[in-house]
């Protein structure tokens, strides 16, 4: 599972540089990013442009993270690929977890709104 | 030689998990010698047509393999939204058969069948696990809310919400799932 973070503004952005998100890698992705969000950063940003296939597994480990995080600390998603975005709102799961376009924009909105 | 290479001879190749059995899609049985192609066709001929046929071990990274080899097969044959829409839903039934028909620490055998019929990429599931609720099929749960925060069931949505004409039965403690979707340039 290929995870790597960095701080940009207020926000640390961590991209997952796999083509999946899938049933076989969930554990791990949940394991990876318990590790990297023990960095204290207010805002929590996961670049997902590499990544061209999501399955409910992943979807829920998504949340599962989103949830370890708290209600303090928000998890948003950027970069996401028309399959990826799909599987978010056919799950509606893209009213409750922030979509930006980018990482950009992700962390200049942060900016803002921070 | 490059003939043994092609997608079809690959997933033949791949039948060491489940060697020796009849498999629940209308498999040929597999044939002792590693070596030889595709088994000729033993049926009557017929318009359906086995293009790629699986067997493999009821595991997640087993399923990811499977369905990396079965969308060689199916991006050539499908649109991309339904060739990306067949890979979730064979995702989703295949994960399931993992994590809840054969369950953990039981690694039964998963078949996957994909099969040309008329204008339409059939596609077969099948196991030998417990039998399938009936809710997962008819949709009598919703899906889950998104303000609960769930961090799961929201696989048989899916497979419902993508899924064309999906059909299942059961047979002598054979479970089988079947859908299709239209070919891109039907013939």
């Amino acid at each position: 599972m290929n995870l790597y973070a960095e701080i940009i503004n207020d926000a640390l952005v961590i991209h997952l540089a796999e083509d999946r998100l899938d049933a076989a890698g969930a554990i791990r992705f949940k394991d990876r990013m318990r590790e990297l969000t023990e960095q204290p950063a207010p805002h929590v940003v996961l670049d997902l442009s590499q990544v061209t296939f999501l399955d409910s597994s992943g979807l829920g480990a998504l949340v599962s993270v989103m949830k370890e995080l708290g209600p303090r600390r928000r998890l948003e998603l950027a970069g996401l690929r028309p399959h990826v975005e799909k599987v978010l709102h056919l799950t509606r799961m893209n009213t409750v977890i922030r979509i930006h376009p980018d990482v950009d924009h992700a962390v200049g909105r942060l900016r803002d709104v921070g | 030689m490059w003939v043994e290479q092609h997608s079809s001879s690959r997933s033949f190749d791949d039948r060491r998990h489940g060697e020796g059995q009849t498999g629940p899609g209308g498999l040929t049985p597999a044939r002792d010698g590693a070596a030889q192609g595709p088994p000729e066709d033993v049926a009557p001929p017929e318009p359906a047509r086995h293009i790629h046929l699986h067997s493999f071990r009821a595991n997640p990274f087993a399923v990811r393999d499977a369905l990396y080899a079965a969308r060689a097969t199916t991006e050539r044959l499908l649109l991309i939204d339904d060739a990306w829409a067949l890979e979730l839903v064979l995702a989703e039934i295949m994960n399931n058969i993992v994590e809840h028909g054969y369950g953990e620490g039981d690694e039964g055998t998963i078949f996957l069948t994909l099969t040309l019929q008329g204008n339409d990429l059939v596609c077969t599931v099948g196991d030998f696990g417990p039998e399938l609720p009936t809710a997962c099929l008819n949709g009598e749960r919703p899906p889950p809310d998104p303000g609960d925060l769930p961090d799961g069931g929201f696989g048989w949505f899916l497979i419902r919400d993508l899924a064309q004409d999906l059909h299942y039965d059961r047979e002598e403690g054979r479970n089988r799932l079947t859908l299709r979707f239209p070919l891109a340039n039907p013939a």
